[in-house]
């Protein structure tokens, strides 16, 4: 809401300065902001043409002679047809920006003669079209000074409030100069009209209200004899100095109304009515109607509108259709000024998808007791600047009351709630300054302009407001009570985040709202579906992490990043339609790693498969997890992967992307992927630590170096050396790999450490011997291997 | 003496020096004394002149065997020194270490822990709702009711009529109350929608906190006592806030939390538009109306609420002014934050 200093004025004597009325209104609840002008000049000053001769090499050009204050003349080049002597002029100077600063004025050289600036016409400043010359300043207009400060004086200030749903009696000049005697103790000027009442209203218009749930109040009147033209200029200027467009005196004067007011009037043309009755119902089933923004709507029975004898002319408290407003040729008018119920505008409102001033004001709640006042304001108004030949007596139709709200307040409880010792005169006091009226017994009437207070913590929070929320203290103790803790069910998140940062990963955040093709690469759930999403690349929420970091890693590589880990943990979403919300949410945590080669002066390298397998053996052992496996299974969208299980549970998958189904990020590195549920890692977790006492008997160890088919997988001869080598066996060590020339292609070379140890003795050379025997001669047996 | 004497004289002092010797500047003294320009056999030499040519060539042997004894001598003394020396000399001490690159934490996590950690000092336990939730969580029982222009406030996404994308982290609160009796006092970290056109300044989501305290006698009092202290700690001992009134339908009365900014530079203007004041948070005593559809009895109970944005507390933090890098993932962005 744009609220002008000089119209308030109407309202309260106020002396404030702009500082202390925008605290004060923002301290009220009205957060306010003065508005600066925005102006898109800089370091323009007023001067005077002291002296003026033609430009010696063109006809067309005048050279000034400029004063400019502080005893500076400036020589300036002109060429605008209404330069003149001793006139007072915008003088753009050397250093002077003009356009928000795209045009920065120089010392230039005109035909040969200097030129020390420009003088501007209210185009080149932006202040309105007009350039078929240089503007002209008042006479009496002083000399070097800033041309906004210049306007500023002259003007206004204005602030901008950014008001919040519950305080409709706030859209009005007249609501907002309430909130400041409230707080300073001005006195509202009550405005008198006058004028006479010529003519019946009945004898030309008849009021229906087919159900007064709707409508509970509407009253109106007819003037007749006006002509429709110009506002005048202090109209004009009320209205721009809010943003608002003059349009003709007519709407100029119903909307200065509003603003004032806080009450939607609404015209028609009298001639244009069909019949001579205003009808309020609701639309009838395929009726339509075009409104003022020249759209046709298709209503419906939610729609309350204002009809004529044959269709609706208005959507009632939104907007009025485009033929029965006030045209250049009005002469006769009739005049709404109604109480509609604002559930019922809002309703209608939104159904159409449209949001008006009015509806606006309507769907927030209106003073019902201020229709015939605010009516008879636009009648006195209407009177002055277009002298009207008639005007008819007031047609008042109250049909229903509104309750009078009066609420209970107790100072004690109000206390007790607030943290204060606010005493009960103090309280009252209050109360005066918001017209809350006393009735009897700690029972308070509500102004019928105050629809957001019903209640007793209302009143607590107007005690609040007006006592000012930062007088009320700070209570700097606190109380616990061991029955509200509870357990943090994501508490291990943070642990693994911190573990991941510091082995070299970063955390990322990716949209959760995703495009189905990329999520179905990697996904077999099926996706929740946004009904109104942002755009289609937007329209599901995501079943799994990994599109949101393939974008991020392309994101890098696309800016050469090369060699980094990422991790996201967030929620993943999956549709199951006999959910209430049709979402099953679930913890995830995903690893990427994005290999490319780090060149080091001891030895190059880069994250291979090998990386990635150490690296989540490591992650889950840090996580206290012992008995790891992994088992080839196919995911989606993975060249190879396989499953992460814990004591044989499954708890997430890790492998290689398939890079030709995500083409369209161009990635030509290798991704793998390790995607965890967090269900499963918080659940299986064993917290349980299981102490030895540290062997004291000595260890013996053997190396040895087999050639065995390159085919044989290492775990396979692993697992036979295990199980050959008895209950002494403490490790077993693959320390080597080694494939070369003599061997070729089809063999390699594994070489172990096996190591045995007793928790009873000490272990004999010849025993150990045995046990190696039997080990070679088994993987001699199983493999065919050779021993080097 | 013959030049044989001397050499095996000779020979015999430099042995016992050497011996008594420890160091290597010792060492090169004794060598500059035998070996030197000006040393023994230096002497011995200059003796060889005058002897006739029939011993020169004998007694030349025997000064030229002395001096290969005297210098492997000396040269395997002080090699245990040099060969130390030369060692350390060829260590590059500057070169790199092996590379163990660091990782980063998300600003979003860094902010979001920190605040977590001052309100559970103060006990306050974590609680967690759903991102798709019913409009029954989100609006109706947080009393955001449809035929009220509170309901505007926020832009929503639906999945299907009555089911919403949670617009904030408020319908944890009505999560915790249907299943918890009070007292209550919980902070609700998640994240939450708005149907808005992405910008420097809004994304289609962002992160909240939450937090609500339901017991006996709570005060408006205590709940500026709560975020007084929580802005210490969050922006330093000299923090300056205030609060102001402010609209919510779950709470009554409501407030806003301002700190004092600042208008040293033309962004400070413009991020506090002209004011100083900033906006950090929500807050406000839990409404009646919001009781009543849990059913707490609010003549027993009273409580209070309050919820921030963490994007917003981490752009002020760190200076970020495009809420869009959170969520690029540019590491050039993420590494700076440990």
């Amino acid at each position: 809401m744009i609220i002008s200093k000089n119209w308030l004025k109407d309202h309260i004597d106020i002396d404030l300065d702009d500082i202390t009325i925008e605290s004060s209104l923002t301290a009220l609840g009205l957060e306010c902001t003065i508005k600066k002008d925005d102006v898109s000049y800089k370091d323009v000053y007023i001067g005077k043409i002291i002296n003026l001769s033609k430009h010696q090499n063109a006809d067309k050009l005048s050279v000034c002679d400029v004063d400019i204050g502080n005893d500076k003349k400036l020589n300036i080049v002109c060429g605008a047809p209404n330069v003149i002597k001793n006139a007072n002029v915008a003088v753009a100077v050397v250093g002077s920006s003009l356009n928000k600063g795209d045009f920065l004025i120089k010392k230039t050289k005109i035909r040969g003669v200097f030129s020390e600036g420009m003088l501007c016409s209210e185009k080149e400043l932006d202040l309105s079209s007009k350039d078929d010359g240089i503007m002209i300043l008042p006479e009496d207009c002083k000399i070097g000074t800033k041309l906004e400060d210049h306007f500023n004086t002259q003007n206004d200030t204005i602030f901008e409030l950014d008001l919040t749903p519950n305080r409709g009696d706030c859209l009005s000049h007249l609501g907002v100069a309430r909130e400041l005697a409230s707080l300073n103790n001005f006195k509202i000027k009550k405005t008198e009209t006058s004028f006479n009442k010529d003519f019946e209203f009945d004898k030309d218009c008849t009021i229906n209200i087919s159900n007064i749930e709707t409508c509970y109040r509407y009253s109106s009147r007819i003037i007749k004899g006006i002509k429709v033209e110009e506002s005048p200029q202090w109209l004009k200027k009320k209205l721009t100095s809010i943003g608002q467009k003059s349009i003709n005196n007519i709407v100029d004067a119903a909307n200065y109304i509003m603003f004032d007011t806080g009450h939607p009037l609404h015209t028609f043309d009298l001639s244009k009515l069909n019949g001579n009755c205003i009808n309020v119902r609701y639309a009838e089933k395929n009726e339509k109607i075009t409104l003022l923004d020249d759209k046709t709507y298709d209503l419906n029975t939610s729609n309350l509108v204002i009809a004529d004898d044959k269709k609706p002319i208005a959507l009632a408290g939104v907007m009025g259709d485009n033929k029965s407003g006030i045209s250049v040729s009005t002469v006769d008018l009739l005049i709404e000024s109604a109480y509609f119920k604002p559930q019922i505008i809002r309703k209608s409102a939104k159904s159409l998808g449209l949001m008006t001033e009015s509806s606006k004001r309507f769907e927030r709640d209106t003073d019902i007791e201020s229709l015939t006042r605010n009516l008879d304001k636009f009648i006195d108004l209407i009177n002055t600047i277009c002298k009207p030949k008639s005007i008819s007596d007031l047609k008042d139709l109250y049909l229903k009351k509104k309750d009078n709200v009066i609420v209970d307040f107790n100072i004690l409880k109000c206390n007790l709630f607030l943290g204060t010792s606010i005493k009960a005169k103090e309280a009252n006091n209050i109360f005066k300054k918001l017209n809350i009226k006393l009735e009897k017994n700690n029972r308070y009437k509500i102004p019928s302009y105050r629809n957001d207070l019903t209640r007793d913590v209302d009143l607590y929070e107007e005690i609040a407001r007006i006592f000012g929320y930062d007088n009320i203290p700070s209570n700097n103790t606190f109380n616990a009570n061991y029955s509200s803790f509870d357990n943090d069910d994501l508490s291990l998140i943070k642990k693994i985040k911190f573990y991941l940062m510091s082995n070299g990963f970063y955390e990322h955040y990716s949209n959760s709202l995703v495009d189905q093709n990329n999520d179905t690469i990697f996904s077999d759930f099926s996706q929740v579906k946004i009904s109104n999403p942002l755009s289609n690349k937007m329209q599901y929420l995501r079943s799994t992490l990994i599109p949101g970091l393939i974008s991020a890693i392309s994101f890098n590589l696309n800016r050469k990043q090369e060699n980094f880990k990422l991790f996201e943990s967030g929620v993943i979403h999956k549709y199951v339609k006999n959910v209430e919300t049709k979402s099953i949410e679930k913890q995830s945590i995903t690893l990427a790693f994005v290999p490319g080669e780090v060149k080091h002066w001891k030895k190059n390298n880069s994250i291979d498969f090998y990386t990635v397998k150490g690296e989540i053996i490591k992650f889950l052992k840090y996580l206290r997890f012992d008995k790891i496996t992994f088992k080839d299974k196919k995911n989606k969208g993975f060249l190879y992967s396989f499953s992460i299980n814990v004591n044989n549970v499954p708890i997430g998958y890790w492998g290689e992307v398939d890079n030709s189904l995500i083409k369209h990020y161009k990635i030509k590195n290798k991704i793998y992927f390790a995607d965890f549920s967090y269900e499963k890692l918080n659940g299986l977790q064993n917290d349980k630590i299981n102490f030895l006492v540290p062997n004291v008997y000595p260890s013996i160890s053997r190396d040895i170096a087999i050639e065995v088919d390159s085919q044989v997988e290492s775990e396979t001869i692993q697992k036979t050396i295990i199980s050959k080598a008895g209950n002494l066996l403490k490790s077993v060590f693959l320390f080597d790999v080694y494939q070369d020339k003599k061997m070729g292609d089809s063999k390699k070379s594994l070489a172990y450490k096996i190591t045995f140890q007793s928790n009873k003795r000490t272990l004999l050379d010849n025993e150990i011997d045995d046990k190696m025997r039997i080990i070679m001669k088994s993987l001699k047996d199983i493999f065919n291997i050779k021993q080097r | 003496m013959s030049i044989k004497d001397q050499t095996k004289k000779i020979k015999k002092d430099f042995l016992e020096r050497l011996d008594n010797c420890s160091s290597y500047d010792g060492s090169q003294i004794i060598k500059n004394d035998y070996l030197g320009r000006k040393g023994k056999l230096s002497e011995l030499y200059s003796k060889l002149q005058s002897l006739p040519r029939s011993e020169k060539a004998y007694a030349g042997k025997q000064i030229n065997d002395i001096k290969i004894f005297l210098s492997q001598k000396i040269e395997s003394f002080t090699s245990s020194f040099t060969e130390k020396k030369s060692d350390l000399d060829k260590k590059d001490f500057t070169l790199p270490g092996d590379p163990h690159p660091l990782g980063s934490i998300h600003p979003i996590t860094l902010v979001s822990e920190q605040i977590k950690d001052i309100f559970s000092k103060l006990g306050f336990s974590l609680a967690y709702g759903p991102e798709v939730d019913t409009e029954f969580f989100n609006f109706d029982a947080l009393n955001i009711k449809d035929d009220h222009p509170a309901r505007d406030m926020q832009d929503t996404f639906y999945i299907e009529p009555g089911v919403v994308l949670r617009t904030h982290t408020s319908n944890t609160q009505i999560h915790t109350m249907l299943k918890k009796d009070p007292p209550i006092k919980i902070i609700a970290p998640g994240r939450v929608y708005r149907n808005e056109d992405i910008s420097v300044r809004s994304y289609c989501l962002f992160h909240q906190i939450e937090g609500l305290y339901i017991d006996k006698n709570v005060t408006f009092g205590d709940l500026k006592g709560l975020l007084n202290y929580f802005a210490k700690e969050f922006f330093g001992e000299n923090v300056k806030t205030r609060f102001r009134p402010s609209f919510f339908p779950f709470t009554e009365p409501s407030a806003e939390m301002d700190i004092y900014w600042g208008l040293e530079t033309e962004s400070d203007y413009r991020i506090t538009k002209g004011t100083g004041w900033l906006e950090i948070l929500g807050c406000g005593m839990v409404d009646p109306e919001v009781f009543k559809s849990v059913k707490i009895d609010s003549e027993k109970w009273t409580g209070y609420a309050f919820g921030m944005g963490i994007e917003r507390m981490a752009m002020l933090k760190y200076g970020i002014h495009d809420i869009r890098l959170f969520y690029e993932g540019d590491i050039r962005v993420l590494r700076q934050f440990r």
